[in-house]
């Protein structure tokens, strides 16, 4: 956006830069001493006012991180995750006024807080696990083409390419990442210790999640950079794609297959 | 100088009823009973994206009803400008759903903090002085926005909870000067005006804060009055202050009703919206409060 202020504005300027000031002082009282510093007229209607708006703002961020992180939120407990909230609108504020998007900072900001990230180490993974899957939400549309599917029979996978769902992308990590998010959505059946790679897409409207296939990672990533069926497969030795095929179009995962690369989405 | 009127917006005819507020928990209700309302009106900034279900249930919705688009992102009175992203989106979401109205705030929204230059946005509407260089800004940004979207704007008067410094006119002066240079229309929030008023009269600036309302009513030229906007309120005690804070979590109280049926009897047939945003109720007690405001226009209407 804009910075550039003309200079018959400069009053009405430093008034919108007190207030922002008052919005992100660390504390209340620094709070005050933006606007309601002692002498000014109906000082405790303007310390009260001035508490609404910081107190409407906590509430933003909560809503708005609590939205995108359910998993976070449960794993560091409903009072961490307030504070974790109003750290985050301090140290990373929203730079657009459209808050679903603000709170991609999150995994970083974890992970700058050493005492968070020995009791969870696990916490920055899945946070950039839950971030891809609130932001995938928006994306735009995309339709299945079933019959496109019949490519796949007769033609040379060196001629072919893939169209994945909005939003596909994998994330590996050290810890079981999946296991962590599902149990969120349902009790798992067993304690997962294990390295996991979550694999993420939108099928339909619904965002998904579950545990990526060995090679899949390394598969996908060549088709999203436009490499074609059979060089994708070449770059991702240890992948069954026989094993892989079926349940990516009965989950939506893979929409169409074309056997021109200008088609290619 | 003064702007040309735009053109009205397309479908406000059949909007000139009563119309609630469409949010998240009421989608399903509302798209299963289909109840008679005049338009439904959502928050933008909701719809920003590309795709998704939120906006595929706005497009269902709209198949039924002519929809309102009511911002709370631009930052119409920041002395920055205007997002052009933000505005892009907007644009967007203009074009794919054919509102009835579109508006947003006198307010600011954003800026730079001082200190290390980091933008920011807020997530709030906050106030702005009744000054000639809040005007200014207002207009360029109101322009800028109505020139993209090529069509006329509706901007909505604000509560406030802090006093701004520098107030050189009266709201109602305020605002009828935006609407004549910028070629916008007010979206009127009568409980807004009677918020301001009631915490104006706890701090011991008004006697009677409906008097106050009722006067700022009759000052208001109707002519550029596009929507009004009826909400609740809640008095919070706290700190031993008591303050009167615009939540948008009640019904309409008496008094802002009793304000609205004057508006109506003088000014005619505006579009009305219930607005319900924190603790919403079930559907039923906003289309209980949506009957209630068609009540008041009708009986405005056999008295005029």
């Amino acid at each position: 956006m804009s910075t550039q202020t003309a200079p018959a504005d400069t009053a009405l300027a430093c008034w919108q830069q007190s207030l922002l000031a008052a919005l992100w002082a660390p504390t209340h009282d620094e709070a005050l001493d933006q606007l309601a510093r002692p002498g000014v007229a109906h000082r405790d209607f303007t310390m009260r006012g001035i508490a609404a708006y910081r107190s409407h703002a906590a509430a933003q961020a909560l809503r708005s991180l609590g939205a995108a992180y359910p998993a976070v939120a449960h794993l560091v407990g409903q009072e961490n995750f307030e504070a974790l909230s109003r750290l985050l609108w301090r140290e990373r504020p929203p730079q657009g006024g459209d808050l679903a998007q603000w709170g991609s900072a999150l995994a970083a900001q974890i992970e700058k807080l050493p005492e968070l990230v020995a009791d969870l180490p696990f916490l920055a993974d899945v946070a950039r696990v839950e971030w891809a899957l609130h932001s995938m939400a928006t994306l735009g549309d995309a339709q299945a083409e079933p019959a496109s599917f019949t490519l796949l029979v007769h033609e040379d996978p060196a001629k072919l390419w893939l169209d994945l769902a909005p939003g596909t992308a994998c994330f590996s990590s050290a810890w079981p990442v999946v296991t962590l998010i599902e149990a969120q959505r349902s009790t798992p059946s067993q304690q997962a210790h294990a390295s996991e790679t979550a694999r993420v897409w939108r099928s339909g409207w619904r965002p998904r999640l579950c545990k990526a296939q060995p090679g899949e990672p390394a598969f996908l990533r060549a088709v999203q950079e436009g490499k074609s069926l059979g060089a994708a497969l070449a770059r991702a030795p240890g992948f069954d794609f026989s094993a892989w095929l079926a349940p990516a179009v009965q989950e939506g995962l893979l929409l169409r297959v074309v056997s021109s690369p200008a088609r290619h989405a | 100088m003064l702007r040309q009127p735009l053109s009205a917006a397309p479908g406000l005819c059949e909007a000139a009823g009563v119309g609630i507020g469409w949010r998240h928990p009421h989608y399903g209700d509302l798209l299963e009973t289909l109840p008679s309302l005049a338009f439904l009106e959502v928050h933008s900034e909701n719809f920003f994206g590309a795709g998704g279900a939120a906006l595929a249930v706005l497009e269902q919705g709209r198949a039924h009803y002519p929809v309102s688009l009511h911002g709370v992102g631009l930052g119409l009175g920041s002395v920055g400008g205007v997002d052009p992203r933000h505005l892009e989106q907007l644009a967007l979401l203009v074009a794919r759903i054919e509102p009835c109205l579109v508006s947003d705030h006198v307010c600011f929204t954003h800026g730079v903090l001082p200190g290390p230059a980091t933008t920011v946005h807020t997530g709030d509407l906050l106030p702005l002085p009744f000054s000639r260089a809040a005007l200014d800004v207002l207009c360029r940004n109101v322009q800028v926005v109505q020139d993209r979207l090529r069509r006329q704007l509706l901007v909505e008067n604000l509560s406030a909870y802090v006093q701004c410094p520098g107030n050189e006119m009266t709201e109602v002066e305020f605002l009828h000067e935006l609407a004549r240079r910028s070629g916008c229309r007010l979206l009127l929030d009568i409980n807004n005006l009677y918020v301001n008023a009631r915490n104006a009269a706890l701090r011991g600036e008004l006697p009677d804060p409906q008097a106050a309302v009722r006067h700022t009513l009759d000052m208001l030229d109707p002519a550029l009055v596009g929507e009004i906007h009826l909400a609740g309120h809640t008095d919070v005690h706290e700190g031993g202050v008591h303050l009167v804070i615009d939540d948008h979590g009640q019904r309409v109280c008496e008094e802002v009703w009793a304000l609205y049926a004057r508006a109506r009897e003088q000014w005619g047939a505006i579009p009305t919206l219930i607005e319900w945003d924190t603790g919403l109720p079930p559907l039923a007690v906003l289309l209980d409060e949506a009957a209630r405001a068609a009540a008041v226009a009708n009986r405005a209407v056999q008295t005029a």
